[in-house]
């Protein structure tokens, strides 16, 4: 029984490290992971706020005692930085599971493809939400919208590129 | 009654931050990138990384069973 219990042990050790590598590739903390949409499953609904007219589902939801952490994943971007629009989105998260629990996260996570990010739910970057949503909605009044960069690189990545007419000029 | 906004995406904040054009052509005149092969490229990736999330769990859960189950051994021996 004793050699019995030692095999099971260093079984069971074995099992525990390469959980341990797996969870560590993935960029994401030991909580549990309450959802998850990664999979495309058509049955999870989408979080909707009537309130902000906002609608949208996060990669993972993990739970942080009875608030919520919203996970995005955008495992082919390489930066050692968080972009802004990437932000915008997981803010829209906090604000959709704040709206849907009553409880506000205190913070989300981006995931990219090296690099973990916590970005902190802040009255700030709520502000931020809400403008970049109004500027949104002022946009769909009208006929048409310009770029709103002047970087080439953003248009040469573009998949509008061959046919904008707003694309500046390549290489 | 007050006049309903448009529903927005959390996903759009995020093409818009990229390009407000970009975003516009794509969701007032239904125009698809020419790169479709990327976004199934991004979906298999985000596959991939929500089969290792799940998997780590599942390890780990299988990791206490047998600890669980050791214990219990050396009780009994
Ligand atoms: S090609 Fe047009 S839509 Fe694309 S990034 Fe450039 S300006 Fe924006």
């Amino acid at each position: 029984m004793i050699w019995l219990a030692l095999a099971l042990g260093l079984i069971a050790l074995w099992f525990w490290r390469r959980s341990n590598q797996l969870r560590a590739s993935t960029g994401l903390p030991w909580r549990t992971v309450v959802y998850h949409d990664t999979a495309r499953r058509e049955l999870t609904k989408a979080l909707f706020s009537a309130r902000y007219q906002l609608t949208g589902k996060p990669d993972y939801v993990l739970a942080d005692g009875k608030a919520l952490i919203p996970v995005e994943v955008k495992p082919q971007r390489q930066a050692t930085s968080p972009r802004q629009g990437d932000i915008l989105q997981l803010a829209a998260y906090c604000l959709l599971l704040e709206e849907a629990t009553g409880v506000a996260p205190r913070y989300g996570l981006l995931r990219y493809a090296q690099h973990t990010f916590q970005v902190d739910w802040t009255d700030q970057l709520y502000q931020a939400l809400l403008e970049t949503l109004d500027a949104m909605r002022d946009e769909l009044e009208l006929n048409d919208v310009e770029r709103s960069h002047e970087q080439p690189w953003r248009c040469r990545a573009c998949g509008f590129g061959d046919r904008c007419t707003d694309a500046l000029e390549y290489d | 009654m007050a006049e309903r906004k448009p529903i927005i995406r959390a996903s759009e904040l995020g093409e818009y931050d990229f390009c407000a054009r970009a975003w516009w052509l794509r969701r007032e005149c239904g125009w698809e990138g020419r790169f479709p092969e990327h976004l199934a490229q991004g979906e298999t990736a985000h596959q991939r990384h929500g089969q290792d999330l799940q998997q780590s769990q599942w390890l780990r859960t299988v990791a206490i069973g047998l600890l669980l189950l050791a214990a219990l051994a050396l009780v009994l021996a």
